[in-house]
């Protein structure tokens, strides 16, 4: 697979194949972060946003961070500035966007993927992402952001203090504050399962 | 605990230690590594079919409009240089003899001059001597005038100075009136105005006066004479001769 550096240079010169490429394989990651961010309703639109400000400013790409970095963190400031609008707006970014537990069971919905056809473990799992979405809703943005970019999306904590703007130290403790709250707000469910939570062993990684 | 994988060796076991004598600290260290396991294997929201063409196809617009634009301002640029370049060439055209040629305002304040001399020397009539105290000698060999038209006879000749330069003077008279024949080192802007050989001619207050650029002079015919009877002067001018005095 061609490098982002390639690709961003490609793209530069007018070559929107080049840009398609890139899209493809980072576009999944961002919109998966959108929907952790600000939910399912506008992350379609956000994604789009996102990658027209990255064409946008390809030129500004120096090449020393990765190319997902880079586009990660202009999703995460889409983000926060759509978070923000919405306040302004007196809503409530993720009040729109409840889990809907029966349309997540309806064939061929987009929201997440099924990783198991097993009925008792489908429901379970149904009912896990309900309550591990709440959770999150319930973070503040600064901390859900840590929690998403690191946990979820394995970025490392030197990459997420780039993508959010603070210091490794100021990720650190934003992540043990946020883990804290999501162990309380999942306690219940945490103590019940012993084992891993999506048909998942829960090896230790 | 939940970063006890960066703990240092010694510090990571001081905390197991402690977990293993601690059951409150040991159910909330499970706990959250039973948290990071689920947060790390939560199925990822997969996006909808089409959000890739989607993106693709405004990027795919915005590049198309860059581009028209890009074409749009190189066509108003180049219009703009031709319209200037028509513009440069038709100032060239109606207004070139003067903006082309710097020589102009010097060689009319020559003709001026040569013309200014010729009709001072010819209004006190005969002409008086130029050179009573017989003259000084030239600073360049002379030519002289092999043929005048006929009734002229010649009067006399001489150095005179004309502005900043010094021009050799042959007068010649048919009983009436003077023919002057001017011989001056040329300029610069006398290069640019005449070709070498070949004669300029205007008139002024209906003298005719008739130029020519040879061998790095400029010969100035000035009298009423007819076109041609100039020309045929300036045509029979007699090569320099180095040893020649004007007196």
């Amino acid at each position: 697979m061609e490098n982002g550096r390639k690709l961003v240079d490609r793209s530069l010169t007018g070559d929107v194949r080049a840009f398609e490429k890139l899209v493809t394989e980072h576009y999944g990651g961002v919109y998966a972060y959108a929907v952790r961010m600000i939910g399912v309703q506008a992350a379609d639109d956000v994604t789009q946003d996102v990658f027209l400000r990255a064409y946008r400013s390809l030129h500004t790409y120096r090449g020393d961070a990765s190319f997902k970095t880079w586009v990660q963190r202009i999703a995460h400031n889409v983000c926060v500035d759509y978070l923000r609008r919405r306040r302004r707006d007196g809503s409530d970014p993720f009040a729109v966007d409840e889990v809907d537990t029966a349309a997540l069971e309806a064939p061929g919905h987009p929201k997440f993927s099924s990783r198991s056809v097993d009925p008792a473990a489908r429901v379970e799992r149904l009912e896990l992402e309900a309550v591990l979405h709440d959770a999150l809703a319930q973070l503040s943005d600064k901390h859900r952001a840590v929690v998403v970019l690191h946990d979820m999306h394995g970025f490392s904590q030197r990459e997420v203090a780039a993508i959010v703007g603070c210091t490794v130290g100021t990720v650190k403790s934003r992540l043990h504050y946020a883990r804290r709250d999501l162990r309380q707000r999942l306690h219940p469910y945490l103590e019940r399962r012993q084992g891993g939570l999506f048909g998942v062993s829960s090896g230790s990684a | 605990m939940a970063a006890a994988g960066s703990l240092t060796p010694a510090r990571r076991q001081r905390l197991e230690a402690h977990l293993a004598c601690c059951p409150a600290c040991r159910e909330e260290q499970q706990q959250l590594e039973r948290l990071r396991v689920v947060l790390r294997d939560a199925p990822c929201p997969e996006p909808p079919k089409g959000l890739v063409d989607a993106i693709v196809g405004q990027v795919r617009f915005r590049e198309a409009n860059r581009r028209r634009a890009v074409w749009r301002r190189r066509f108003w640029q180049g219009a703009g240089v031709g319209v200037a370049a028509a513009l440069f060439v038709a100032a060239a055209w109606l207004l070139g003899p003067r903006l082309l040629d710097p020589s102009e305002p010097a060689f009319a304040s020559t003709v001026e001059a040569v013309v200014s001399q010729h009709s001072r020397q010819a209004r006190g009539w005969p002409p008086p001597p130029m050179w009573r105290d017989g003259g000084k000698r030239a600073a360049f060999p002379p030519a002289l005038p092999a043929w005048v038209p006929p009734g002229y006879a010649f009067v006399d000749g001489g150095v005179e100075a004309l502005g900043d330069r010094q021009v050799v003077h042959w007068r010649f008279d048919d009983g009436t009136e003077l023919l002057s024949v001017f011989q001056m080192p040329a300029k610069d802007e006398d290069w640019r105005r005449h070709r070498e050989g070949g004669t300029e001619v205007a008139e002024t207050d209906g003298l005719l006066v008739a130029s020519v650029l040879q061998r790095g002079y400029l010969f100035i015919v000035v009298g009423r004479v007819s076109v041609p009877e100039a020309e045929t002067v300036l045509a029979h001018l007699r090569p320099p001769e180095d040893s020649m005095d004007v007196r």
